[in-house]
C-alpha cells in the first residue's frame, strides 16, 4: 500500500518535473509559499488567540487573496489553457495580477492598524 | 342646620365677589407722580400730554409751565391730527395761549366726515374742542354713526362714547351702545372685568361710558357688580410704568371715585390683621378706590366665621368710627384662636351710588395665650418591666440634676398645652423636642404628638434612635419648642440636662460624626482607560514571527532549485521604470502602514502608479514582440 502510494507519488512528481514550464513552477512554488504562510499563521490563530483581530484578518485575507490571484495568472499562463484565453496574453494577465495585487494590499495595509 | 351653613356659605361666596380688595394708596399715588414728572421730560406730544394732564388728575404742580407751553407750541405746526389732539388737550390743562391757525382749523373739520375712522374723529373733535372751537354736534354724530357702522371695536367704542360725552346734542344713539360694550368684557377669575387690549383699552371704554351718562343724565347700563369688577380691575393695574397707562389709570379711576351713578367702595383693613385679648379691635378702612374718604358710613360687621370650621362668633355687629377708620371689637365675642373671614358692609343713608360696599371680606387672625402645664419628665425601661419614674416640672424652671438613660431605657416627655383664655386643651402646628450634645452642639429634633385627648407625649428609645445620635454619649440638654401662627407666645423652654449614652456601634459604622466630613474632598475621578487584553508571551510570538518568514526562505530555496535563468532579464529604462515605481508602491504600502493615512497614500499612489503603468505596458510589449519573435523563429 504504502510502497504504490510511495510509486505514484514519485511517478507524479518525475511527470511534473519533465512537463511542466518552468514559469508554471515558478508560480506553484510561489503558491506553495504562500499556502505556508497562511497555515502558519491560521496555527497562531488557533493556539494563541486572535487578539489583535483586525491584523489577523489582514494578514490572513493577504495569503487568500494573493493565493487566489496566482491562481488565477497560472490559469491564464498555462499553455494547455490557451484555447480558453485565446485573447490574453501571458503578458497580459501578468499586468492584471500586478494591478490586483497593488488594489488588493492597498486594503490590506488599510486594514493591518 | 347644615344646609343653612352651605346656604350662608354660598352666600357668602357671591358676597366675597362685591368688595374691592385694595385701593390706590399715598404710595402708590406718589409713584404714579414720580414716572410721570419723568414724563414731562419727552419731546413727543404723546407722553407730555399725557404727563400732564395725569397730573392735573393727581392734583399736583405741574413745574415750568411756561416751558411746557413753548415746547407744545413749537410742535403745532404739525399736520397729524393725533398730535394737534394731544397738544390741545395739554395746553389747555396749562392755560397756555396756543392757538390753531384758520388752515389747520379748516383741516381738523374737514376730518370730520363719515368717511373718517373713528379714532380720526376722536382726535379732530378732541382738538377742536380743546382749542375752543364749538363742535356742529349733528355733523358729529352723523360722521360717527358711520364710522361705527364700517368698525365698531371695542376701542372705537370708547372713543366714541368719549367724543359722545362732549356733545350737547341728542347722543342718545351712541348712548345705546354702552351695553354692547359691556358685555364683551373678559372676566378673569371671576373677579375682575376687562377689555382684550388691556388697561387703556379698558379705561377709555369706562370712563367714556360713565361721562357719556352723565352727559345724558341717565344712569348706564352697567350692573353694580360690574362695576366693581371693573374697579377690581383697575386697581389691580396701579403697579403699571408706562404715562399713557397712568394717565388712563388715574382718569378712570378718577371718574369711578366721583360720578352720579357708581362709587366702588374698597373696604380694606388698616390695622395689624391679629387681635388678641391685649389689643382686641381692629380697623378697617373704608373709602372709594382713590383712598378718599366716602363722608359719614354706617360700617357693620355681617359675620366672623373662623377658616377652618366655619365656626360663626358675631353677626350684625356695629363698628365704631375713629380717626377716619372703623373698629371693632372682636374679642368681645369670645372667639377662639384661629383665622377668621370677617364680612363687612358699608352704608350711608342718602347714599344710593355705593358698589361693593356690601359683604366685603377682610382676614383677622385672633391670637392666643398657650400655657404649658402638668409637665413631667422621667424614664422608663424599654421592656416595660418596671413602672416608669417620672418627674414634675413647673414651666419655666429647669429640673434640678439631670436625668440618665441607657440603651435599654426609654426617655418620657409629657406636657398639656392650654389656652389661657379659653381654659381648653389645644394643639399646636408645631411641637418640637430639640436636643443639643453639650460638647459637639449637634442638634436632633424630634416630634412631639397629640394623643386623642390633646395630651402631648413624646418618648424616645435610646436603643433604636442611637444611630439618628451618631451613637453619641454624653451630655444632652432638652429644650420644648411649641409654635402656632395663632399664639401670642411661641415658647422655646430648656426642660432637663440629660445623660444618655449608647450602645456602641456595630462594626463597620463611620467613627468621624463630624458633619466636616461629609464636605471633605472626594478622590479625583480618573478616566479608565479599557484593559489591553493579554498578550502571549514574546518568545510565542517571535517564534511564529519566525515560522511566518520561513515559507518564503523555503520559497527562495524552491526558485533557486528550479534554476530560472535571469537572462531574458533587461536592464532597459522601461524594465527598469517598472521595478522601481513597482517597488516604489510597495514601499509607499509599508509607510501607510507606519504612518501615512489613506488621502496621503492615494495621492502618493497616483504619482507612483503612472510611470508604472507606461513603463510596464512598455516592458510587457517588448518581452510580448521577443516572445513572438522567437515561436516564430522556431
Amino acid at each position: 500500500m504504502t510502497a504504490s502510494l510511495t510509486t505514484v507519488v514519485t511517478k507524479f512528481y518525475e511527470e511534473y518535473a519533465k512537463t511542466t514550464p518552468s514559469k508554471l513552477k515558478l508560480i506553484d512554488a510561489y503558491l506553495f509559499y504562500i499556502l505556508l504562510t497562511g497555515v502558519v499563521q491560521f496555527l497562531y490563530c488557533c493556539l494563541v488567540g486572535t487578539f489583535p483581530f483586525n491584523s489577523f484578518l489582514s494578514g490572513f485575507i493577504s495569503c487568500v487573496g494573493s493565493f487566489v490571484l496566482a491562481a488565477c495568472l497560472r490559469l491564464q499562463v498555462n499553455p494547455e489553457n490557451k484555447g480558453q484565453f485565446e485573447k490574453i496574453s501571458p503578458e497580459r494577465a501578468f499586468a492584471d495580477f500586478i494591478f490586483a495585487h497593488v488594489v488588493l494590499h492597498l486594503t490590506v495595509m488599510n486594514f493591518i492598524g | 342646620m347644615r344646609v343653612l351653613v352651605i346656604a350662608f356659605n354660598i352666600l357668602l361666596l357671591c358676597a366675597s365677589s362685591l368688595g374691592i380688595t385694595s385701593f390706590l394708596n399715598t404710595n402708590d399715588q406718589s409713584r404714579l407722580k414720580d414716572i410721570l414728572l419723568s414724563g414731562l421730560n419727552s419731546e413727543d406730544a404723546a407722553p407730555l400730554d399725557y404727563a400732564i394732564r395725569g397730573l392735573a388728575l393727581l392734583d399736583s404742580d405741574i413745574p415750568n409751565k411756561d416751558g411746557l407751553c413753548r415746547k407744545l407750541s413749537a410742535k403745532l405746526e404739525s399736520q397729524n391730527t393725533e398730535t394737534l389732539f394731544h397738544i390741545g388737550k395739554a395746553s389747555s390743562v396749562l392755560s397756555c395761549s396756543a392757538q390753531l391757525s384758520t388752515t389747520q382749523k379748516e383741516k381738523l373739520e374737514a376730518a370730520i366726515t363719515a368717511s373718517s375712522g373713528v379714532s380720526e374723529l376722536f382726535f379732530a373733535t378732541g382738538a377742536l374742542s380743546s382749542f375752543g372751537v364749538s363742535l356742529d354736534a349733528p355733523k358729529v354724530l352723523k360722521a360717527l354713526n358711520a364710522a361705527l357702522k364700517k368698525d365698531d371695536s371695542i376701542s372705537n367704542l370708547g372713543q366714541a362714547f368719549q367724543i359722545a360725552s362732549i356733545l350737547d346734542g341728542d347722543v342718545s344713539s351712541i348712548f345705546g351702545r354702552i351695553e354692547d360694550a359691556v358685555v364683551q368684557a373678559d372676566q378673569v377669575d371671576g373677579k375682575m372685568l376687562q377689555f382684550e387690549g388691556g388697561l387703556s383699552v379698558t379705561a377709555l371704554v369706562i370712563s367714556g361710558a360713565y361721562k357719556l351718562a352723565n352727559t345724558v343724565g341717565q344712569a348706564p347700563l352697567i350692573s353694580k357688580e360690574q362695576a366693581n369688577k371693573f374697579a377690581e380691575y383697575f386697581v389691580s393695574r396701579k403697579s403699571v410704568q408706562t404715562v399713557k397707562g397712568i394717565y388712563y389709570l388715574l382718569e378712570v379711576t378718577s371718574v369711578l371715585s366721583d360720578n352720579a351713578f357708581h362709587i366702588p367702595v374698597a373696604i380694606t383693613l388698616a390695622s395689624k390683621a391679629a387681635v388678641s385679648k391685649s389689643e382686641p379691635k381692629f380697623q378697617v378702612r373704608v373709602s372709594n378706590i382713590l383712598g378718599k374718604s366716602l363722608g359719614s358710613l354706617n360700617v357693620v360687621a355681617d359675620s366672623a366665621t373662623r377658616t377652618i370650621d366655619d365656626a360663626v362668633v358675631l353677626s350684625q355687629k356695629q363698628l365704631t368710627p375713629k380717626d377716619g377708620m372703623f373698629e371693632l371689637d372682636l374679642m368681645s365675642s369670645n372667639p377662639g384662636k384661629g383665622v377668621y373671614r370677617v364680612a363687612l358692609s358699608a352704608s350711608a343713608t342718602d347714599e344710593s351710588r355705593l358698589v361693593g360696599n356690601v359683604g366685603a371680606l377682610v382676614e383677622v387672625k385672633v391670637l392666643t395665650k398657650i400655657a404649658i402645664e402638668e409637665t413631667e419628665i422621667g424614664t422608663a425601661d424599654s421592656d416595660q418591666s418596671t413602672a416608669a419614674k417620672l418627674k414634675k416640672i413647673t414651666y419655666p424652671q429647669k429640673l434640678d440634676g439631670s436625668i440618665e438613660a441607657d440603651s435599654h431605657q426609654k426617655l418620657i416627655l409629657k406636657f398639656l398645652l392650654r389656652d389661657t383664655l379659653t381654659k381648653e386643651l389645644v394643639t399646636v402646628h408645631q411641637a418640637f423636642i430639640r436636643l443639643t450634645h453639650r460638647e459637639s452642639q449637634q442638634e436632633i429634633f424630634f416630634v412631639a404628638e397629640p394623643d386623642v385627648n390633646d395630651a402631648y407625649k413624646f418618648d424616645l428609645d435610646l436603643a433604636t434612635k442611637a444611630k439618628d445620635f451618631l451613637y453619641l454619649s454624653g451630655q444632652y440638654s432638652m429644650d420644648l419648642i411649641v409654635g402656632d401662627a395663632v399664639i401670642e407666645n411661641p415658647t422655646v423652654w430648656q426642660v432637663a440636662e440629660l445623660q444618655l449614652s449608647f450602645a456602641a456601634p456595630s462594626a463597620g459604622l463611620p467613627k468621624t460624626s463630624k458633619a466636616s466630613e461629609m464636605y471633605r474632598v472626594k478622590p479625583e475621578i480618573k478616566h479608565m482607560f479599557r484593559e489591553p487584553e493579554k498578550r502571549p508571551p514574546g518568545i510565542v510570538s517571535n517564534t511564529f514571527t519566525l515560522l511566518v518568514i520561513l515559507p518564503f526562505v523555503i520559497f527562495i530555496v524552491m526558485v533557486s532549485r528550479l534554476g530560472i535563468n535571469f537572462s531574458s532579464l533587461s536592464f532597459s529604462l522601461s524594465a527598469l521604470g517598472f521595478h522601481l515605481s513597482i517597488g516604489g508602491i510597495f514601499v509607499l504600502f509599508v509607510s501607510f502602514w507606519l504612518y501615512l493615512n489613506m488621502f496621503q497614500t492615494l495621492k502618493w499612489l497616483a504619482v507612483l502608479a503612472l510611470p508604472a503603468f507606461v513603463s510596464g505596458n512598455y516592458m510587457l510589449t517588448q518581452i510580448a514582440a521577443k516572445r513572438k519573435n522567437t515561436t516564430k523563429q522556431n
